[in-house]
């Protein structure tokens, strides 16, 4: 139950939180107003996108940009990142996401990041402020997911700084997404699922969502270890691609399918060669959706759109999505492609899941609360 | 009760036409015409006649061409001439924004359209694009096939292969077309990816759905057979019959109840009972209550890009029959794995047999038969027989003969992407598009053709043919049994892209006395376009060309030119449309259509 403390306590954190995203934004307005050139920082705690020439383009990230461990995303894999230029360390993969990732610990105040691939190197110039992220956890496994939204505020041409997470928690449509899932499965007379969750606030919260309607409709829900029935996906990026993958080599289970929260909106989680079915809200080839896939594009060549960028650019864009409001349904997303030595040759169709399609399925789900 | 019955009417896709409007003729204001979709959305086709273009009154013919908006990244930048050497793969880079640009926006996705082009020979607006029909509000449908053959009081078909979506079009005011219904995933649950599209007599389609149900697991179909799917994209596929009005009349799967042999049809994920259901083509002979479909590909994707995807069990080798005497109620009656060739290929996904892609069946009634032909094998294989429940198939051309008459040198054997494939009204030629072979070769290598021959022999022999391709010398040199297919004309059409001409169109329509058109068993010209589906890998240089047929020669028809390049073809890589300046776009599906009014 939530007491009335609790929400007066989230209701000044987010007025708070608000209100330093504003004196943020003016700042940032004003420091682009006044001049200040692409080579000086951004204002203090607003996070950094920049094109850096380093034996060809580079796109960087850097968030929070605050006094201390920093998320540095790069496009490429084979870049070397760090602090300073006699102390890099290659970006790496991570689960679910594209391109390299660092953890680099940066000074209070104006400093560099290095980027270096093959013997060329370049600078991104950053100004972390004296404030530390109250939101970020870079070294978590949901770091990525939040760069992204951060990615998707920036797209909109906002620059805000990094104030929380989507992991953080549960919101109220995703909610409604999740149990439309598990009602869905119910109606298909679906005996037991397997739900893949993590410790995120967001997660737990929706398996809690999940094992209420299971238990409502007589349906099993199986842990991973033990697994029955099709996956219900409702932890972080990371967990998400293992389960899949784990699905994906059992040719008992493989087709069953993977039904994903709407989260898990995110090329490198799909395409795997299982059904997956994601529950959105809006279409991917919507003009809203589009309009935000483009803006990416022209912040962050290369990154894969996600669900949650999406949700951010649309939140931080300030317009509501063009048409009216959808109900959620699930949406079948597939790679396609040619068998034989001619697949693979592909060209780079930027959309939602490039060289592959997501489209809706179903009709509306029944997703009412309490229903 | 009233507004049960209107919901249902809208859930079921009984299409209401909410609007039609239609400019008078000194305006250029677009008319527009729109469809409820079973998925609530509102679907709307706005013509947008070319500026300045005023409709005369005189009597045309069109050339109808489904087109997708081209991304930045895709072939746009193609070269269309040889690049320099050590340039070959220069079109695989992304563009880079400039330093600096790091807010800056790319536009999104332009709208699909159809492009209607003026395709009266003498006209003064020939190879003119006098209108753009454009569609919303899905983007990037992936336009693929309309049917094979416009006959008058057809309603035109239009697939979205990967939209899942089918749109039905009333071409009657021509050059406008108007939307009368749209067919939406959910309208077709155990079928995905609609790929081709044959129109029976009474205006409905069969539309082959070459991927698997919407959702993994089973799928009942209208029947009530249930078949046991992995899902989108997967298998098995399905057949569909569509009313004029967009809405389903019927699902029929494509897989036999038992299933299929595993060893010989894999799919991924693993299904049982396995299926190599996965239909392409799909053609009609009513007089003989006969369908037949050939089945392609599972189209989805793996994890594992090395291994699978060199299965050659999951490129398909069969092609299925179907009793349609009940036109709601498809009945599978045989399904045939194709003979394999007697070439040697480095991978066995190459082998004659593999990728049924198309397929076309005789026309006239004393012929019975129906051609095959593959997509990586390069061959065309012939029953004689459709009505046969154990029909026999047989290879009667490799590909390979068709190059030795213009390519010394080759590159010669599988992998070269043959695709549509056409048997003239008359029965006399077999049309085929060959899109050019494994995009890893050097791209200044052209192996692009079409070409035409004469099948008069092999039809003649009726139940018993001699012609097989089972001797290495009958690949280059084509059959030594004297009824065997003979070549009678190879055009090579160059495309250095990753594509190349991969479908057509046979015009059926001659000029009468009357000055009305008429329709003809004589195959005079046709169309080809070059491109086949970028997100597939396989690209093409984006043209439309109009090639004439003499009966004993093809070729490009010169006149047929791009009004902004100049030259022969019209090049689908312009940057300004009637719909505005939307840049590159992909003709897939062509079609020569006349109006009602204009055809006798």
């Amino acid at each position: 139950m939530t007491t009335s403390a609790e929400n007066d306590g989230r209701v000044w954190r987010r007025w708070v939180l608000r209100a330093m995203a504003v004196t943020a934004t003016v700042t940032a307005i004003a420091w682009q107003v006044a001049g200040a050139g692409g080579s000086s920082p951004v204002p203090p705690g607003v996070p950094v996108v920049r094109q850096v020439e380093a034996a060809g383009q580079v796109s960087v990230l850097v968030v929070p940009n605050r006094p201390g461990w920093n998320l540095v995303h790069v496009g490429s894999d084979d870049v070397l990142v760090g602090a300073t230029r006699e102390h890099l360390e290659p970006a790496r993969p991570r689960p679910g996401t594209s391109g390299g990732w660092a953890v680099v610990r940066l000074p209070s105040g104006r400093s560099q990041v290095w980027i270096q691939r093959g013997v060329r190197a370049a600078a991104v110039a950053v100004d972390t402020g004296r404030d530390r992220s109250p939101a970020l956890d870079p070294t978590g496994a949901d770091g990525p997911e939040c760069a992204g939204a951060a990615l998707g505020r920036l797209a909109a041409g906002v620059a805000a700084p990094v104030v929380s997470c989507p992991a953080d928690e549960l919101s109220a449509s995703d909610a409604v997404a999740v149990r439309g899932i598990v009602r869905f499965l119910g109606q298909r007379d679906q005996r037991a699922v397997t739900l893949v969750e993590d410790s995120s606030p967001r997660s737990r919260a929706a398996a809690r969502v999940v094992r209420s309607e299971a238990a409502r409709a007589g349906m099993a829900v199986a842990s991973v270890e033990h697994p029955r029935g099709p996956l219900v996906v409702v932890s972080g990026w990371a967990r998400a691609q293992a389960a899949i993958r784990r699905l994906a080599a059992d040719r008992a289970r493989g087709a069953d399918g993977a039904y994903l929260a709407p989260w898990l909106l995110h090329a490198p989680l799909l395409g795997a060669p299982v059904a997956e079915l994601v529950a959105l809200s809006y279409s991917p080839g919507d003009p809203s959706p589009q309009e935000y896939l483009a803006a990416l594009a022209g912040s962050f060549p290369g990154e894969p759109a996600s669900g949650s960028g999406y949700a951010a650019w649309l939140a931080a864009s300030g317009t509501p999505e063009k048409g009216p409001v959808q109900p959620v349904r699930l949406f079948a997303a597939s790679h396609v492609t040619v068998p034989g030595p001619a697949a693979g040759h592909q060209h780079g169709d930027a959309g939602w899941l490039p060289q592959g399609t997501i489209t809706p399925v179903t009709t509306p789900l029944d997703a009412a609360d309490g229903g | 009760v009233v507004g049960g019955a209107v919901i249902a009417l809208a859930a079921t896709g009984l299409v209401g036409l909410l609007s039609t409007e239609r400019a008078a003729p000194a305006s250029d204001a677009p008319t527009t015409s729109s469809v409820a979709g079973a998925d609530g959305r509102t679907y709307t086709v706005t013509n947008h006649l070319a500026k300045g273009y005023r409709p005369d009154q005189g009597r045309h013919e069109w050339l109808l061409a489904w087109a997708g908006d081209a991304r930045p990244g895709s072939s746009t930048a193609t070269p269309k001439l040889p690049p320099p050497p050590g340039k070959a793969k220069a079109h695989h880079k992304t563009a880079a924004p400039a330093p600096g640009s790091t807010a800056k926006s790319r536009r999104p996705s332009d709208p699909d359209f159809v492009a209607v082009i003026d395709a009266t020979k003498g006209s003064p607006t020939y190879g003119k694009v006098v209108n753009t029909a454009t569609l919303s509000p899905q983007l990037r449908n992936e336009p693929h096939h309309m049917q094979y053959v416009w006959h008058k009081g057809q309603r035109i078909y239009a697939g979205g292969l990967l939209s899942d979506t089918t749109y039905v079009f009333d071409a009657t005011r021509l050059p406008e077309l108007r939307l009368t219904g749209v067919n939406v995933p959910t309208d077709t649950s155990c079928g995905s990816a609609p790929d081709a599209f044959s129109v029976l007599r009474d205006g409905t389609a069969y539309a082959s759905y070459m991927g698997g149900p919407d959702v993994p697991g089973p799928c009942r179909y209208t029947n009530g057979e249930v078949r046991v799917g992995n899902g989108y994209a997967g298998s098995p596929g399905e057949v569909v019959r569509i009313g004029p009005d967009g809405r389903t009349l019927a699902q029929a799967p494509a897989a036999p109840a038992g299933g299929e042999d595993p060893a010989r049809c894999h799919n991924v994920p693993a299904l049982k009972p396995a299926s190599c259901a996965n239909p392409h083509g799909i053609r009609v002979r009513e007089d003989l209550n006969r369908m037949i479909t050939s089945d392609l590909f599972e189209p989805r994707d793996y994890l594992d890009q090395t291994r699978p995807q060199l299965d050659p069990f999951l490129a398909r080798d069969t092609v299925r029959i179907y009793d349609i005497s009940n036109r709601n109620h498809p009945k599978l009656v045989s399904v045939s794995h194709l003979p394999t060739g007697p070439r040697i290929e480095p991978f066995p996904a190459f082998k004659e047999e593999r990728m049924v892609m198309e397929n076309s069946v005789t026309n006239q009634p004393e012929h019975r038969g129906a051609f095959a032909s593959t997509m990586a094998g390069g061959a065309i294989f012939y029953t004689p027989d459709i009505t046969d429940p154990t029909p026999q198939w047989r290879e009667v051309f490799d590909d390979e003969a068709a190059y030795r008459t213009y390519k010394a040198a080759g590159p010669y054997g599988g992998g070269d992407a043959g695709s549509w494939l056409q048997v003239s009204p008359d029965d006399r030629y077999l049309f085929h598009a060959v899109a050019g072979h494994d995009p890893r070769d050097p791209r200044h290598i052209s192996s692009e053709m079409v070409y035409v021959l004469d099948i008069s022999k092999l039809l003649a022999s009726g139940n018993q043919p001699q012609c097989r391709i089972d001797q290495i010398a009958e690949v280059s040199r084509g059959g030594a049994e004297r009824d065997c297919p003979a070549v009678v004309d190879v055009l090579p059409i160059r495309d250095v892209t990753t594509g190349g001409p991969h479908w057509g169109a046979i015009d059926n329509f001659e000029r009468g006395a009357d000055g009305y058109y008429h329709e003809t068993q004589q195959v005079r010209r046709l169309a080809v376009t070059n491109y086949i589906v970028e997100r597939f890998g396989m690209d093409g240089d984006h043209r439309a060309c109009m090639v004439d047929f003499d009966g004993g020669r093809l070729s490009v028809d010169t006149s047929f030119r791009d009004e902004v390049n100049g030259a022969p073809c019209i090049d689908f890589d312009r940057k300004v449309w009637p719909h505005g300046v939307t840049g590159s776009a992909k003709p897939h599906g062509v079609l020569f259509v006349v109006a009602d009014d204009d055809v006798r």
